[in-house]
């Protein structure tokens, strides 16, 4: 070991602020957090780097100043919910984190860090992980924990319609199932007393991603070439689709009939989405639908009256979130979301299973799609016996929960000093001792 | 198309002979087996083990018998290849290496960290390394071989090696769990219990019902079938728009 490094262990320890960071794959929800944090502390920064039609280089924050993501192409450090590749990582954490103008500037030696994993990671990642931290990084004492389980350290009462305890010093919730549907892919923890009971986790692999490249391949058969525009794309996703309520229903609605048998679209499921076109305008418009107005996805050729782009969408509004429910519908072998819940709680001993029905919380980017959450508690509740009774919640903002249940429990400094590793724990036991230590002793 | 044979991806079937995992070798379909309106007797072998290793498998359970009904409605080998190749296009993301790092995040210092930094793995060499691991603390297979023709295939079939599957699988029953409430021993023995692999965490099959299918132009219902390709469309006006590109896949 190097003699610097070792001069820095002897004055390491737990430190006054915390660093927590909820690493997802599509974002990096960061935030100093020294006591009673709230939710206004946790920035939001693009997980990745990326390259615009002229080849200029964004990392991380940088693209909240980039206005032209036509054919943007992206490198993301974190593949399937893994953080996998450190080169690219290192650089926007260097630049959200110790950069000058940092976003959430920080001394390593002066912080405690809570960084986030998705379950089931192979353990070489993790230990490259725990690498990184103490010997590129330093950071004082470091705590490796799964994402879903820092949601029972939130105020999970109030969104059952209970008191709110308004107290963030409160210990985790004692039964809560954490949906976390992301970017890569829809995980289902069931917590005990913020412990993850590992046996029972499942994971689905449709996540965010999988969605906006579902739409980009329906887009380019019906309107136009959306392979290369993840970008925007992503943005129709967000701002234009919902969960349906009745699939088959709503997919008779959105038919434009046979050839010889014309049938008029239920204009309340339509709408017109007006592409950008990175000169005068840089973000899409949803309007409703008009069809007077020529389409790109019309086969009639677009005439020179308008200039605008505009996209009609119809069932490739709801088509996509539906895989959530359905993965057999592109041919995956795998069973809709509420069958997955029922799978995981199946997994648990039976008197733990009416508690994990009625505490269950959905987050993640997906928690924001229309529809989304009365679906699920529909599904779920048509699959459980009668006498459970089923409540789904979904925190005001799902992306950041996470964040602020770890920032909840870095302000109580007693019970995040259990679960710190020091640097100089770290570089007395080594690595394979931090890698069985954050296995068996999480918070 | 000079040499059909080195354009296959199945011709390697054979070389699978070195392969000690693979319990039963079988001649896969090589050239192009159009499906043709009419029907002829097969031999009914019942699983299909050298198909089911080409399916996008749970990999934690070995699949049970598929019913009578749904045994007709299996891919050919053709559509499955196609299948299991869209599922990987649809969960691609850009982890292309073609956005290089800005020069001042560059990797400067020594050591392991900067082997972990300049590591070239992506995330399917990770996991066919932890499939490899489990394998061989469970003692049955090899250690890893570093090559990368290995990794490649292991990281489509991820079915090998699952050892502490979950327990309470299927309906829980005669685990003798209390109906009220645990005792901290037993909570304390439920959360020692390690984590899962990444294949053996994978959601389970979908359920009984009738796979939906959907025209692949217009997004409705896909009422019939391509005779060429096995393409789904609606309706004659769907069936137009995709001859067009039909005739020009297969002219």
């Amino acid at each position: 070991m190097a003699p610097r490094s070792a001069k820095a262990a002897s004055t390491a320890g737990v430190k006054n602020q915390t660093l927590v960071i909820d690493n997802g794959a599509f974002t990096i929800k960061a935030g100093v957090v020294a006591s009673s944090p709230t939710i206004e502390d946790c920035k939001v920064i693009p997980n990745c780097i990326a390259k615009d039609s002229v080849k200029k280089v964004w990392v991380g924050s940088q693209l909240d100043q980039c206005k032209d993501f036509g054919e943007m192409a992206f490198r993301r450090p974190v593949e399937k919910g893994y953080l996998v590749n450190w080169e690219a990582e290192r650089a926007i954490w260097g630049h959200s984190f110790l950069a000058e103008n940092a976003v959430a500037k920080c001394d390593p030696h002066e912080t405690n860090l809570l960084l986030t994993e998705a379950p089931n990671c192979p353990q070489a990642l993790q230990t490259n992980t725990d690498q990184i931290i103490f010997e590129e990084f330093e950071y004082a004492s470091y705590c490796r924990t799964l994402a879903p389980t820092l949601n029972a350290y939130n105020d999970i009462p109030s969104l059952f319609g209970g008191p709110s305890s308004g107290d963030s010093s409160q210990g985790p919730a004692e039964c809560l199932l954490v949906v976390d549907s992301g970017y890569s892919h829809t995980t289902v923890t069931p917590l005990i007393n913020g412990h993850p009971v590992q046996q029972a986790i499942r994971r689905l692999d449709i996540g965010g991603k999988f969605l906006t490249n579902y739409l980009k391949e329906q887009l380019s058969i019906r309107a136009f070439y959306a392979m290369d525009e993840t970008w925007i794309v992503n943005e129709i996703k967000e701002a234009t689709s919902f969960v349906s309520d009745n699939f088959s229903r709503d997919l008779e609605r959105t038919w434009k009939g046979g050839k010889t048998d014309r049938r008029s679209m239920d204009p309340s499921l339509l709408v017109d989405y007006v592409l950008p076109d990175f000169e005068s305008t840089f973000r899409g418009v949803v309007r409703p639908y008009d069809h007077t107005t020529p389409k790109m996805n019309s086969r009639a050729p677009v005439t020179s009256a308008s200039r605008d782009k505009i996209v009609t969408l119809g069932n490739e509004r709801f088509a996509a979130p539906e895989l959530l429910f359905n993965p057999s519908d592109v041919g995956m072998k795998e069973a809709g979301l509420p069958a997955v819940i029922i799978e995981s709680v199946n997994a648990l001993p039976l008197g733990l299973r009416p508690s994990m029905f009625a505490n269950t919380i959905v987050v993640g980017g997906n928690a924001l799609i229309p529809g989304f959450l009365e679906r699920l508690r529909r599904e779920v509740r048509e699959l459980t016996p009668s006498e459970y009774d089923v409540r789904i919640a979904s925190p005001e903002d799902p992306i950041r929960s996470t964040w602020l249940g770890g920032a909840r429990l870095a302000a109580q400094h007693q019970n995040l000093a259990n679960i710190l590793v020091t640097r100089k724990e770290y570089l007395e036991h080594g690595a394979s001792w931090l890698l069985r230590r954050f296995a068996t002793h999480g918070p | 198309m000079s040499n059909p044979l080195s354009t296959n991806p199945f011709c390697s079937v054979p070389t699978t002979t070195h392969r000690p995992t693979m319990p039963q070798i079988e001649l896969l379909p090589t050239t192009t087996n159009p499906s043709v309106p009419g029907w002829a007797y097969v031999l009914d072998r019942g699983l299909d083990p050298s198909r089911t290793a080409l399916a996008p498998t749970t990999g934690r359970r070995p699949r049970t018998l598929l019913p009578a009904a749904a045994a007709s409605e299996q891919l050919s080998t053709r559509q499955q290849a196609a299948l299991t190749r869209r599922l990987h296009d649809l969960d691609r993301d850009g982890t292309g290496r073609e956005v290089e790092v800005p020069a001042k995040w560059k990797a400067r210092t020594g050591g392991v960290v900067r082997r972990i930094l300049l590591s070239e793995k992506g995330w399917s060499h990770h996991l066919a390394d932890e499939e490899a691991r489990i394998a061989a603390l469970a003692g049955g297979a090899p250690p890893p071989v570093e090559s990368g023709k290995r990794r490649v295939r292991s990281g489509i079939s991820s079915g090998v090696g699952t050892p502490g599957g979950p327990v309470g699988s299927g309906t829980g029953a005669g685990t003798g769990e209390l109906e009220e409430g645990l005792t901290a021993q037993e909570v304390e023995r439920l959360l020692a219990v390690p984590a899962l692999s990444f294949s053996a965490a994978r959601a389970g099959p979908p359920g009984e019902r009738a796979a939906r299918t959907f025209c692949e132009i217009c997004g409705y219902w896909g009422r019939a079938r391509c005779l060429k390709c096995g393409a789904r469309v609606c309706g004659l006006e769907c069936k137009e728009q995709h001859d067009v590109e039909c005739r020009r896949k297969f002219a």
